[in-house]
């Protein structure tokens, strides 16, 4: 049990590829990558667990309890903000894609090339 | 690894599973935002109360919002 | 090579990657077997070093403030790019009337809910920027709670913040700017960039932290004027109908 949250990660970062590899719309693309990067923050807060230990927010407990790594909440945290905004950028790209070509499904997209 | 931890990290998985095998984009933003959530749920557990409020406020809020504003502009492409 | 095609291919080599990962995995400590000492060190001191109640908050912008500099900075050229990719097609013929299309469902309870919300979601942002230092919370997640009140103007009816683009640009920039410059300042003022140049202070108490509660505003006004201008330039995509 104590590897189950390796697992998940490795787990969500699969199936979001494999969405985004099978995917028939491009806006289905975009939420499989956020799946996918779902996957980094359970493996980046899974290695800095500790058990049994506290939120490392003193206000109401003595500076000497335990606490989880606070290292990579920081990480993180700041992840998940910036992945809604490069989410914001793709999702921008497919209103343009759509103006140029007419179809938002990514074979329909590759067939144009030729 | 308490069972709370263990239940989470178990819906998390199956949440994933399911925003990925849903086809159509407008539901699938709706699943989107509940997978965040059980997301943000998983942070709580795993004490993270800073990260559970990003992923809250971004994932409920900022994600599905967008995602339906652009599935609006692209049916406005349609006509 | 056709969808089912792509599939079938990915299956086993996904399945390669999982197993990888999985074997990858079993050679991390276990997950629950503790921070490692750096995060311990950084848990035991920042209290008393920095003065903040809040160890989270302390490293994202003293500890590690030059990689939320590069996080702000990714969170900036995207929000800048989003605006460019989509305004570029709406001025494409300056000829065309822009006549705004109503939304389809639009009634005065909603109206009325979403403008009664708009003030206290914005004093729950400023709470929760403010406090960063003291309880979870901080400059990112305050922000994105300040966009979403933007929201809400918008769900009241007052389509005129469309209007305020240009006005958003420069917040997001005065903001980015000011993260900048308290680096600068830990640069002149102290021995090291993002060096923090004011005193700790009690913790707990709101003025306390040096820069923290500084680089804490400057965050969330970026990141509120940022994701209010992805908001803007997407509803007008949606929401705005050129008129021939």
């Amino acid at each position: 049990m104590n590897g189950l949250p390796y697992l998940v990660a490795a787990w969500l970062l699969v199936v979001g590829v494999y969405g985004m590899v099978t995917s028939r719309h491009l806006v289905h693309l975009v939420v499989c990558l956020t799946v996918a990067q779902s996957s980094t923050y359970v493996l980046l807060l899974a290695v800095g667990y500790r058990d049994g230990a506290a939120a490392p927010v003193f206000k109401s407990q003595p500076a000497s309890t335990p606490v989880v790594d606070p290292i990579v909440q920081t990480l993180t945290l700041t992840d998940v903000v910036v992945e809604a905004t490069v989410a914001a950028l793709l999702l921008a790209l497919t209103v343009q894609v759509k103006k140029r070509f007419g179809t938002v499904d990514p074979d329909e997209l590759a067939a144009m090339r030729d | 690894m308490t069972a709370l931890q263990v239940a989470a990290l178990l819906l998390v998985a199956a949440g994933g599973t399911a925003v990925v095998a849903v086809q159509d984009p407008r539901r699938q933003a709706l699943v989107a935002g509940v997978f965040g959530l059980c997301v943000a749920i998983l942070f709580f557990l795993f004490q993270a109360p800073d990260v559970a409020i990003s992923q809250i406020v971004v994932v409920t809020v900022g994600l599905p919002l967008m995602l339906l504003l652009t599935l609006a502009a692209l049916d406005r492409e349609e006509e | 090579m056709s969808r089912r095609g792509r599939g079938l291919l990915f299956l086993p080599i996904g399945g390669m990657a999982l197993a990888g990962l999985v074997a990858a995995c079993t050679g991390l400590p276990d997950a629950g077997s503790g921070a490692s000492a750096y995060g311990r060190f950084v848990a035991d001191q920042m209290v008393d070093r920095r003065g903040t109640t809040d160890v989270v908050s302390a490293v994202t912008f003293d500890l590690r403030a030059f990689d939320t500099l590069g996080e702000e900075f990714i969170l900036f050229a995207a929000a800048s790019a989003c605006a460019l990719i989509l305004r570029v097609q709406a001025g494409a013929d300056p000829d065309t009337r822009r006549e705004r299309h109503a939304p389809a469902i639009a009634f005065a309870g909603m109206h009325a809910l979403a403008a009664w919300l708009v003030a206290p979601t914005v004093v729950l942002a400023a709470y929760i920027i403010s406090h960063g230092h003291i309880t979870p919370g901080g400059g990112f997640q305050g922000g994105v709670i300040a966009a979403s009140a933007s929201l809400l103007v918008f769900a009241a009816g007052r389509g005129a913040i469309t209007r305020s683009v240009p006005a958003l640009e420069v917040t997001e920039a005065l903001g980015a700017g000011a993260f900048a410059l308290l680096g600068v300042g830990g640069l002149v003022f102290a021995t090291a960039a993002f060096a923090n140049f004011l005193g700790p202070g009690t913790p707990g108490d709101l003025l306390s932290g040096g820069t923290i509660p500084l680089a804490n505003i400057a965050v969330g006004i970026e990141v509120a004027a940022a994701f209010t201008l992805i908001f803007v330039e997407l509803f007008e995509q949606a929401l705005v109908r050129d008129a021939r």
